[in-house]
């Protein structure tokens, strides 16, 4: 998979920003309450979307990294509130929006694409409609304008015969081509800001692997920011620059996919990497993260990753540990970081010649 | 199960079982307490209002409506009772056999009670009546027969999402019986859905038997009966404007006890199939935040796609 | 050969006479044993030929046998004895709708037992223990714990110990890892791997995850649109696949692996395939890019190799022609891909699974 060459961090200023890149998204300080406020979730969240750049979060159940992608969206579930931080779009602050500015930015600032796309669309209504229907009321379009750039958007989402699709009810078209339909939605007023949870959770394999195309498609052709959230690092290696690495609702790695994925600091990072799909065929010992992850706002002293760390020290225990910067620009959330050698060629040099 | 031990949390759903613990003990024993002989009757004291006495005053032969009232309660419940448990009994087992019974069976079955729900009601219970003999029990056997469909309609409803659950299958695969099947994974989760519908159809049917009075059918005069006595009273609303309020309170007050109960179990079980399990706090809020398959959760469903 | 599971020529129908088979002439062979892998995509009738092994869904033709009598054609009586007999189970898709919201874990566990009646109370509470134990399972914390009070990981392993309590000789398990994260995948996948070489219990196993179904299988069998279009021993087949919808199947599973990237779109149709291929002919040329005009006639599925089948005309030219386009003949592997190539929209959307 190729990454862009300007997301290189020696050239970048701010952490995991590249210079030459203005911010699309920036998130910073989130908290995240869940059970009306009495359980913190998410904590201490702060990063950023380059324009243009594809950014992976990547965790496991109960990381946190859905109420963060629903927090940038402003679709919290129930129960559920931003208690601290600020989200901003390149230049307009999202946190405290009413509902009706949050309509207005969704769709048009910023899309989404979902794990379950039938049901965001409306089954009674064929989906040419219902893309024509935003087109009408976020552009102002008229009907046959409309129409056409509804089937404009079809094509260039590589669904065959968009005109004939655009008549088609929701239960009529297949998963992969309802996910197309949901991305040609979320790309019809040109947001700056492209947000997938799951989005190919749900598929099979071949369709996956075409949806994830598209949406790097997408990304190039549109100069689309796309934070691409998912629990297989896998997905997000096929199509991320950057990888945001969540563990229990905090944020514990970041850095240019291709050196989060060949020498992680964070030692979660790392044991996500050895369970993570790889193009291994032999018989093997599959590996496994020891524990389970802690409950949701559990309170835990220190490294929250510390009892299913292999590498725990007695300092990681002394206290919350910040996210630091290190010396090439990327973030970790782990006070031995730099110390352990978790590289492939260090730790699992030995799995990478079996290849 | 579950479903009917979180019916009772509500203090409303307390409140009226507690409503409906008296008229069980007004049914039981309230001849017992009449302060007056319910059919004696006093051509000089008639259609009274409450007062020193007659506490409820009298009706139109001059008898005590308290008295009647009380002596009348053991007929009228049970009276509604029995056509309850005969309708349950023809409607539930039906309507959970009809799920195992095969095709023909199914077929069957679901055309008889078709048959059933297209007779006249009025029609029905006087032929009932004019072969089985006039009387309390023949006339409620009859509205048990026509109020066994609606309890094998709900039955099956119920049942029938259940009958190819995966955990159903799976018992059928270990070789569990039928029997075994029904008692373990069908029967709990029925049940509420066979309560409700009792609580309801007992509450119409203390009104039906006053409509069954009025044709003659059923209780005799001049045996009381709650809705005998209303049906009667209301004639004479011109001149006592009392008389029919204290058989209607009656029969609203216990109505309205089986109602809210009946709404205590419903609610209890909609609680259960909300997304995280109701206020579950083992649920463990993990499952319920974040997860690969958030398909379950459907509260972003504002989303403004469409 | 004779092995302890044989299914041949099963077809199985739903609905009404002339609609497509869902599955079609299915050959499967499972040792003792033996870790065996189905794969295919939604649709492909995985599910189907499960259930109907066990004897679920009724089939139009062929036989099921398992350990020398034929069982597809047990009734009444005799069908109620082998299911008590526990030596053949099944372990459900969904593990949420697979168990009993009401029952607890140690009572779900035990109901095969009870069901069987031949065992007492502190037998069968002891069996429990055991079973819970095996697939990693604290009896006495979670014991009595409802379903919905555990966790997804969790649920799953409880639905392994409620199959294998009996201790069958075979254990189908429908997608056991679909709706879990990496590590509790791995965690399930190793179980099953455990349970054959600790008690030589043979597995049959559907799951989307080639890579980590690698790690544990002997033997895999892909399926398409309820044919076996490819089975052989799971190195082989991955490493060198013989029909062209597994090496699309295994060029488009994600990996962590940068370099490899997917090289599907070289396994894709660039041009309209024919119209006859939607109707008739071998299921898969409507997908296929390599398909000619014999392809009309459903290719057999032929022995190809040392215990491999194979449903192609084309094997083995077919990797000549990927050759050709792409470079070195390794295909798969070295078929290097960019985004640029990826976007043919044509080609893309031919996924329908409604053919």
């Amino acid at each position: 998979m190729p990454h862009s060459p300007s997301s290189d961090p020696a050239t970048s200023a701010t952490p995991g920003v590249p210079a030459d890149r203005p911010a699309a998204l920036s998130v910073e300080g989130l908290g995240v309450t869940v059970s009306s406020g009495r359980l913190t979730a998410v904590r201490d969240v702060s990063f950023t979307v380059g324009r243009g750049e594809a950014v992976g979060l990547v965790g496991e159940s109960g990381s946190g990294k859905t109420l963060i992608c629903r927090s940038v969206l402003g679709l919290l579930p129930p129960g559920c509130a931003v208690s601290e931080g600020e989200i901003s779009l390149a230049d307009e602050a999202l946190t405290g929006l009413s509902r009706r500015e949050w309509d207005r930015v969704r769709g048009t600032r910023v899309g989404a694409v979902f794990q379950d796309p039938a049901s965001y669309l409306n089954p009674s209504l064929t989906v040419g409609r219902q893309l024509s229907e935003v087109l009408r009321v976020k552009l102002g379009l008229d009907r046959a304008r409309a129409a056409e750039r509804t089937v404009e958007l079809f094509a260039a989402v590589g669904l065959h015969d968009p005109a004939e699709v655009a008549r088609r009810h929701p239960h009529e078209l297949s998963g992969g081509m309802l996910q197309r339909v949901l991305i040609a939605v979320a790309v019809a007023c040109a947001p700056d800001l492209l947000v997938a949870d799951e989005a190919t959770t749900a598929l099979d394999v071949v369709v996956q692997a075409e949806v994830l195309e598209l949406l790097a498609r997408m990304r190039a052709e549109h100069d689309l920011a796309l934070l691409l959230v998912s629990h297989d690092l896998a997905v997000i290696a096929e199509v991320c620059d950057r990888i945001l690495v969540a563990y229990a609702g905090e944020l514990v790695e970041d850095g240019p996919a291709e050196r989060v994925l060949n020498d992680p600091l964070h030692p979660y990072t790392e044991a996500l990497l050895r369970v993570a799909t790889v193009d291994d065929w032999e018989r093997r010992e599959l590996e496994v993260i020891p524990g389970a992850p802690p409950e949701v706002g559990a309170r835990l002293p220190g490294c929250r990753f510390a009892d299913r760390c292999a590498f725990t020290a007695p300092e990681c225990l002394d206290g919350p540990v910040p996210l630091r910067e290190t010396a090439d620009g990327r973030r970790v959330r782990c006070v031995r970081g730099e110390e352990l050698d978790l590289s492939r060629a260090g730790a699992h040099g030995a799995r990478e010649v079996a290849v | 199960m579950r479903t009917l031990r979180r019916a009772w949390r509500p203090a409303y759903a307390k409140v009226a079982l507690l409503v409906l613990l008296a008229i069980a003990l007004l049914a039981v024993f309230g001849g017992w307490l009449a302060p007056h002989d319910p059919l004696a009757q006093n051509p000089r004291n008639m259609l009274r209002g409450p007062g020193p006495g007659h506490l409820l005053g009298t009706d139109y032969l001059g008898r005590d409506v308290l008295s009647r009232l009380l002596e009348g309660s053991g007929r009228s419940v049970a009276g509604a009772v029995e056509a309850v448990a005969a309708a349950m009994a023809v409607g539930v087992p039906a309507g959970l056999a009809s799920l195992w019974m095969g095709r023909v069976g199914e077929w069957i079955a679901q055309r008889a009670v078709d048959a059933l729900m297209t007779l006249p009601f009025t029609v029905f219970a006087i032929a009932v009546v004019g072969a089985l003999g006039n009387g309390m029990h023949q006339a409620m056997l009859a509205l048990g027969v026509l109020y066994a469909p609606l309890f094998f309609r709900m039955t099956r409803a119920a049942a029938l999402s259940l009958r190819h659950a995966p955990y159903v299958e799976s018992a059928e695969l270990f070789g569990a019986s039928v029997g075994r099947v029904l008692r373990i994974h069908i029967w709990s989760k029925v049940l509420p859905t066979v309560i409700v519908t009792a609580a309801h159809a007992l509450a119409t049917c203390l009104l039906v038997v006053s409509s069954l009075t009025f044709l003659g059918v059923g209780v005799q005069p001049p045996a009381a009966t709650w809705g005998g006595m209303l049906a009667t009273d209301l004639g004479f609303l011109t001149q006592q404007i009392w008389a029919p309020v204290f058989p209607a309170a009656l029969i609203v007050i216990t109505a309205g006890a089986l109602n809210v109960l009946a709404d205590a179990v419903r609610d209890a079980g909609a609680d259960e199939l909300l997304p995280g399990g109701a206020p579950d706090p083992a649920a463990g809020a993990p499952a319920a935040t974040d997860s690969p398959d958030t398909t379950k959760e459907r509260a972003d469903a504002a989303l403004p796609v469409v | 050969m004779s092995g302890l599971l044989e299914i041949s020529g099963l077809a199985v129908a739903f609905g009404r006479r002339g609609a497509r088979p869902v599955l079609d002439g299915v050959e499967l062979s499972v040792g003792e044993g033996e870790i065996v892998g189905v794969i295919g995509e939604t649709g492909s009738g995985k599910t189907t030929l499960a259930r109907t092994a066990v004897g679920l869904v009724p089939a139009r033709s062929g036989r099921v046998v398992f350990d020398g009598r034929e069982i597809s054609g047990l009734r009444g009586r005799a069908l109620r004895a082998f299911r008590r007999s526990g030596r053949l189970s099944y372990a459900f898709q969904d593990p949420l709708r697979a168990l009993d919201p009401e029952l607890t874990v140690r009572r779900a566990v035990a109901e095969p037992l009870a069901v069987a009646g031949d065992l007492d109370g502190a037998e069968i509470a002891a069996r429990v223990d055991e079973a819970l134990e095996t697939v990693g399972l604290d009896a006495a914390r979670l014991g009595d714990r409802l379903p919905g009070a555990i966790s997804g990981g969790q649920r799953q392993r409880v639905l392994l110990a409620r199959a294998i309590v009996t201790r069958p000789r075979l254990l189908i398990a429908d997608e056991p890892v679909s709706a879990l994260d990496a590590s509790n995948r791995n965690r399930v996948l190793r179980l099953l791997d455990r349970l054959r070489t600790e008690r030589g219990m043979a597995v049959v196993v559907i799951s989307h995850d080639l890579s980590s179904l690698a790690g544990i299988a002997d033997r895999v069998a892909v399926l398409y649109r309820g044919r076996v279009v490819e089975q052989g021993p799971v190195r082989e087949v991955f490493g060198r696949p013989l029909h062209p919808y597994t090496a699309l199947l295994i060029a488009s599973a994600p990996s962590v692996r940068a370099e490899g990237g997917p090289g599907a779109a070289a396994l894709r149709p660039s041009a309209e395939p024919p119209a006859w291929t939607a109707r008739e002919g071998c299921v898969f040329a409507h997908r296929c890019p390599f398909v000619i005009g014999s392809c009309r006639t459903a290719p057999a599925s032929g022995p190809v190799g040392e215990g491999r089948t194979a449903a192609c005309h084309r094997v083995p030219e077919w990797h000549g022609l990927v050759a050709t386009a792409q470079g070195p003949p390794e295909l798969v592997a070295a078929a290097g891909e960019t985004h640029k190539e990826a976007g043919r929209p044509p080609a893309l959307s031919r996924t329908s699974e409604k053919g």
